[in-house]
């Protein structure tokens, strides 16, 4: 291959080009405030951006194969509701294992509905989103499942955040862009039919995309359960941030080849730091919204490939 | 016929260039009235771009035209039409959700502006005398076009180009795509045009059709005039080697006239496969080295048999075994596990991912390959893209590019490479050399020869007699779902031989 | 490879960055504003109105004041997020609304290794082991709720001095409501009265219909009824099934409720409504004052606070007016620039808790009135 420079830059600025968005906002946040690069504010960005990231890069599997992921919320609440809740008296440390038990065993729930029974994606995760927020309610008015103190502040540190967050992006990346579980839910993204008749089991990675994005989702579960200290009553709503997250990310709604796990980096690193800075700056709440608006349209300008634009036509 | 002396149309000297890609290059043509012209060349040579400039959907760079001694620059596809130039495209042209009338009198509704309106009434009626006058009287202007096969739609397209009475009509490769009997209709359309001293351009791939249909033939080549044929110049060998700008290697087809292959292995056996009602009881067997060709129309059902053998579809009874291995094909995955190859008929939505590049298209089916603790080995699935992109040829920047970038030839290619890559026995090809140019068929047929010579066994399903005739080893005929007669390979076998037993 | 490379590259890059915008301002101002962050659910409704109007007339009109809102969040993870961004944007205590026990702790937690003060407004935490550990906080103020328990107990005194002694209730006997149901109680033994029947109010309007018109059908003797809520609809709902009541039968029962609705003004002069209870938003004005202080060096107790605000309680038509004009709008302002400076030690070294509570506790529909008057 010929190594010339023009062609290194470009292809430099091809791999760098998508992180622009994060990169430019971070630039942004130095320079306009004095408080975004100091100590505690990028722990508190580490673990903010965690939960999402995590729960994102599980999403990134099934948006690949050209599904929308509503399910997110819906895993996490019932992974936290078996692991706090249900197995109240289970010991501290069986919390990250029992998120992970359930979170895989909701995925591979919605993979079967999805893939056997043949409903969507996006019904599955509307219809758990209701019934999640319903059995939290309940739950939670049947008992406080609140994490002591001591566990709470012992976990809760950035540390275990980002340790969280780069084991799950090296092993979200790996599993995506090394193994066949992502391959081949890229290539059904892009063509299901060729991808069915390239020998592809199409029904089976898809499973495995679901059953990926529920592992996922059980471990931003257990994140949650440290941060949010316990079973609150409410949850976030992690199915369209994580939506919007992917999306800033510039992973296209159809799936297909330029789907990838960077999406998810991006995007929840993104949406994490304008939260912040817009915060830092004080901007007014009348603004919020507009400001958001104006930067989320930038952002995915510019993480989006020009060629296929975020809608493939 | 009074102005025969002065050309209908005169094309001087148009240019086109997109980006650094010279398509069109100071070609010059004259067209005559009553006059048929063909116009060939492999694909990229730049027909198509000539023919859209003009019909106006392209400028020329540079050049000029005159239509009927006048000075002529449409600007626009409508434009032409309203001037007496019409265009059916090689592309499907219709708009789904709306209805056939409203489909042939697009951008003409103030036609039957009344007092109250656009007249859908006046609409369909005259939508309805254009398509009789051509012939057709299955299709109804007030149904939405979305019902009607992709022939159909055609033939609405057909009628639309002709409503304006257009005096020069261009024919692009549209005849590809359809059957005999829609091919009939664009037939008869010309000759009434040459009887009505109008001109018709042909744009064509099969040089058979295009020496019936045609009295002349312009050959391009890279953009670049060639020379026109008339008469007893016309001839096949003639327009190939002018096309490809060499004399065409005399094997183009296998020169070998007799049944070679291994009877007592039989690698596939098909054995009463039902899928009512497009497939009746169909039973073949396939031996190593075998080529076996299957053909039929379109609508025979050989393109379901072949998807059936691969796996692809749920049979009703019946079942696909490989006897060397003792194993059933009951799904694609397990087809390509066992290195079964499908070569689909509609490569574009059936085999390739357009908007991917020619790397993960060709690994596709061999993500598995030398894997390492069960990861995926991209080095080796970058070289085995590479060795293969190299070997047939492949025409592209890099194995980075996307498919959909590339052209129809080399997208085949791209097909072919990834069933090489998995290193298939049995290959399964569907129409592989459907709408590719003369340099890629005979590569095609080179690799079959090659492939049957390393042991492998092809099933090659063709619409084309001749293709069929020219390669394979043994022939079974289908029709309405089910083998209507088997041949072996011979000098003597006719394609009406065939024909008798496909219609 | 390259792309790993590239992430890397761009980590680093934003880490350097990050490092050269720093810079802490070590300097210790005296008159360095003070800056307090408040989260809350939104600013759409009622309460948030007049929650964000109050709020930032204070930070206008007291000099060294800076308040900053994070709007929007509805859960214990986003709550503590705004904690996080609000605490990095450099305020120095937060007021919120926890929508959950859960979000309390975390804030708390949040504020405490940070060394900025907590007050929660609206709410007290519930749960034992998170009252706890807020207890066991340095920065934790305490909280400040609705005075529910008082007026319930001043709702159920104003049906008996009506006379109406035999009432059915619409109650709630879960988490948030069981102060309101407490003061009913109270009230109910205090003045002799008897409750022919009590139905529970829940979120569906259906039920709460029937229940009321099974109430009126089976306690002909009903003289009055009580409401835990009129939201949603219930209160509207109510005050057609008596007055089609009073229609068949002749017979005239009493409705007095908390929150406000709309058809009130009808309501009252058809004798049916007697009183409604509203207009706590002022209880952050207190909140505000209570961390202002405590920022600046001067709290108003050592001791965890367990604040109570009054309702206003409306029992006619002209109190109503007055309710619903200056209430009603969220730009006229309850606590004057006076008022609030009173509050406040910077301005009013001779501030005391006793002192407040005295002044938060006579705010009434007639504090209301002199208001208006000293505008005037």
């Amino acid at each position: 291959m010929n190594k010339n420079p023009a062609t290194v830059m470009n292809k430099v600025g091809k791999t760098v080009l998508p992180y622009a968005g994060v990169i430019i906002l971070v630039v942004i946040a130095c320079v306009s405030t004095k408080t975004f690069a100091t100590a505690f504010n990028i722990r508190n960005l580490i673990s903010q951006c965690s939960i999402l990231m995590i729960a994102a890069i599980g999403s990134s599997f099934v948006m690949a194969h050209g599904n929308l992921d509503f399910s997110n919320g819906g895993t996490m609440a019932i992974c936290l509701i078996f692991a706090l809740a249900l197995c109240k008296n289970a010991p501290m440390w069986a919390i990250l294992p029992l998120c992970l038990i359930a979170g895989t065993a909701m995925g591979a729930l919605i993979g079967f509905l999805v893939t056997k029974v043949r409903i969507m994606a996006f019904i599955v995760g509307m219809c758990l989103m209701r019934l999640s927020s319903a059995l939290l309610y309940t739950t939670t008015q049947m008992g406080t499942y609140i994490l002591p103190v001591t566990v709470t502040t012992s976990l809760d540190k950035p540390v275990v955040y980002a340790v969280a967050a780069l084991v799950m992006c090296a092993l979200g990346i790996v599993v995506f862009e090394f193994t066949k579980i992502g391959q081949h839910n890229k290539l059904i993204g892009a063509n299901p039919i060729a991808a069915k008749l390239s020998g592809i089991n199409v029904k089976r990675y898809q499973f495995f995309a679901f059953v990926a994005a529920g592992i996922c989702a059980g471990a931003a579960a257990f994140l949650l359960a440290i941060r949010s200290g316990g079973l609150s009553n409410k949850m976030g709503s992690y199915e369209i941030d994580v939506l919007i997250a992917l999306t800033i990310g510039g992973m296209p709604l159809t799936g297909g080849s330029s789907a990838s796990v960077r999406s998810a980096i991006i995007g929840a690193l993104s949406l994490t730091v304008l939260n912040n800075i817009l915060v830092l700056w004080g901007v007014g709440t009348e603004f919020v919204n507009v400001i958001k608006g104006i930067i989320f349209l930038s952002l995915v300008l510019i993480s989006s490939r020009k060629k296929t634009g975020v809608i493939n036509r | 016929m009074e102005n025969e002396r002065i050309p209908k149309l005169v094309v001087k000297n148009l240019s086109k260039s997109f980006d650094i890609v010279k398509a069109v290059q100071d070609v010059s043509l004259e067209i005559h009235a009553g006059e048929v012209r063909g116009l060939i060349g492999e694909n990229g040579s730049g027909k198509s771009t000539l023919s859209a400039m003009i019909t106006g959907s392209l400028r020329p760079d540079g050049g000029s035209m005159l239509f009927n001694g006048k000075p002529y620059s449409p600007k626009s596809l409508i434009d032409a039409r309203s001037q007496g130039i019409a265009i059916l495209l090689q592309e499907r042209g219709t708009l789904n959700g709306i209805t056939v009338a409203e489909n042939m009198f697009i951008g003409m509704e103030d036609r039957f502006k009344g007092a109250f309106g656009v007249s859908r009434k006046r609409m369909q009626n005259e939508a309805k005398n254009i398509l009789a006058a051509i012939g057709v009287h299955h299709i109804h202007p007030a149904d939405f076009v979305d019902r009607y096969s992709f022939e159909d739609r055609k033939l609405v397209e057909v009628a639309r180009a002709l409503y304006t009475n257009p005096e020069i009509l261009i024919v692009d490769e549209t005849t590809s795509a359809l059957s005999s009997t829609g091919r009939d209709y664009i037939y008869k359309i010309i000759r009434r045009f040459k009887e009505e001293g109008k001109s018709v351009i042909f744009i064509g791939h099969n040089l058979e059709e295009v020496i019936e249909v045609c009295d002349t033939a312009t050959v391009l080549k890279d953009g670049v005039y060639v020379d026109t044929l008339s008469g007893s110049d016309m001839e096949v060998n003639r327009m190939r080697s002018l096309m490809i700008g060499r004399e065409m290697m005399a094997h183009y087809y296998r020169e070998d006239y007799a049944p070679d292959y291994d009877e007592e292995a039989v690698v596939l056996e098909a054995s009463g496969i039902n899928l009512p009602p497009v497939i009746n009881d169909v039973s073949l067997q396939l031996h190593r080295r075998e080529i076996l060709g299957i053909c039929g129309l379109s609508d025979s059902g050989m393109h379901e048999i072949a998807k059936a053998i691969f796996g692809a579809c749920t049979l009703d009874t019946g079942s696909v075994t490989l006897t060397q291995r003792g194993k059933r094909i009951t799904s694609t995955h397990g087809a390509v596990e066992a290195k079964v190859a499908y070569l689909p008929k509609d490569r574009d939505s059936e085999s390739l991912f357009l908007p991917t590049n020619i790397r993960d298209n060709i690994s596709s089916t061999c993500f598995s390959q030398k894997a390492v603790a069960g990861l995926i080995n991209k080095k080796h699935l970058n070289r085995v893209a590479k060795e293969q992109a190299e070997a047939l040829k492949l025409k592209c920047s890099s194995v980075d590019q996307l498919a959909m970038e590339l052209s129809g030839g080399n997208k085949q290619k791209v097909v072919i490479a990834k069933w090489l890559a998995n290193q298939s026995d049995i290959l399964i090809m569907d129409c592989p050399t459907r709408g590719i140019d003369i340099g890629v068929k005979a590569a095609i047929y080179d690799l079959m020869r090659q492939m049957k010579a390393e042991g492998k066994s092809i099933i090659l399903l063709s619409e084309e007699m001749s293709e069929v005739i020219g390669m394979a080893d043994r022939i079974l005929t289908v029709k309405n779902g089910a083998v209507t007669a088997e041949f072996m390979r011979s000098k003597d076998l006719s394609e009406s031989v065939l024909i008798e037993k496909i219609i | 490879m390259k792309r790993f490379l590239a992430f890397g590259l761009a980590l680093l890059c934003a880490f350097a960055l990050t490092g050269c915008g720093g810079g802490n301002d070590a300097e210790v101002d005296e008159n360095k504003p003070i800056k307090i962050g408040v989260i809350f659910y939104g600013q759409d409704d009622a309460l948030g109105k007049a929650v964000y109007s109050y709020m930032n007339y204070a930070a206008e009109v007291v000099d060294n004041l800076e308040v900053q809102f994070c709007i929007g969040a509805f859960d214990a993870e986003s709550q503590r997020t705004d904690a996080e961004n609000l605490i990095a944007a450099g305020c120095q205590g937060i007021l919120a609304l926890p929508i959950y026990d859960l979000s309390t702790q975390q804030i708390m937690q949040v504020c405490e290794q940070n060394g900025v003060y907590y007050m929660s407004m609206f709410r007290q935490p519930q749960d034992e082991t998170v009252v706890e550990y807020v207890n066991s906080c340095e920065y934790w103020l305490g909280s400040s709720l609705e005075d529910d328990s008082a007026t319930s107990y001043e709702m159920v005194k104003i049906l008996s001095e009506l006379g109406d002694t035999v009432i059915g209730a619409g109650s709630s006997r879960n988490g948030s409501s069981l102060a309101r149901m407490d003061g009913f109680d109270k009230g109910v033994s205090d003045f002799g009265i008897t409750v022919c029947g009590e139905f529970e109010i829940g979120i569906n309007i259906e039920s709460v219909a029937s229940d009321t018109q099974n109430m009126l059908d089976s306690y002909p003797d009903m003289q009055a009824l009580w409401s835990v809520s009129a939201a949603a609809g219930i209160g509207e709902t109510m005050v057609n099934l008596l007055r089609a009541q009073r229609e068949s039968t002749g017979k005239n029962v009493h409705l007095i409720t908390y929150d406000t609705f709309t058809g009130m003004t009808e309501a009252f002069q058809d004798d049916i409504l007697v009183g409604a209870v509203g207009g706590t938003a002022p209880l952050c004005i207190q909140c505000l004052a209570v961390m202002y202080n405590a920022i600046d060096g001067h709290p108003l107790t050592e001791e965890k606070l367990q604040l109570n605000f009054p309702y206003l309680i409306v029992t006619n038509e002209e109190d109503l007016n007055i309710f619903e004009t200056y209430y009603g709008d969220t730009t006229f302002q309850v606590y004057t620039e006076e008022a609030i400076k009173s509050m406040l030690y910077r301005y009013n070294p001779d501030v005391t808790l006793e002192g407040l509570n005295e002044l938060w506790s006579s705010y009434s529909i007639d504090y209301l009135k002199e208001v208006i008057d000293g505008a005037a």
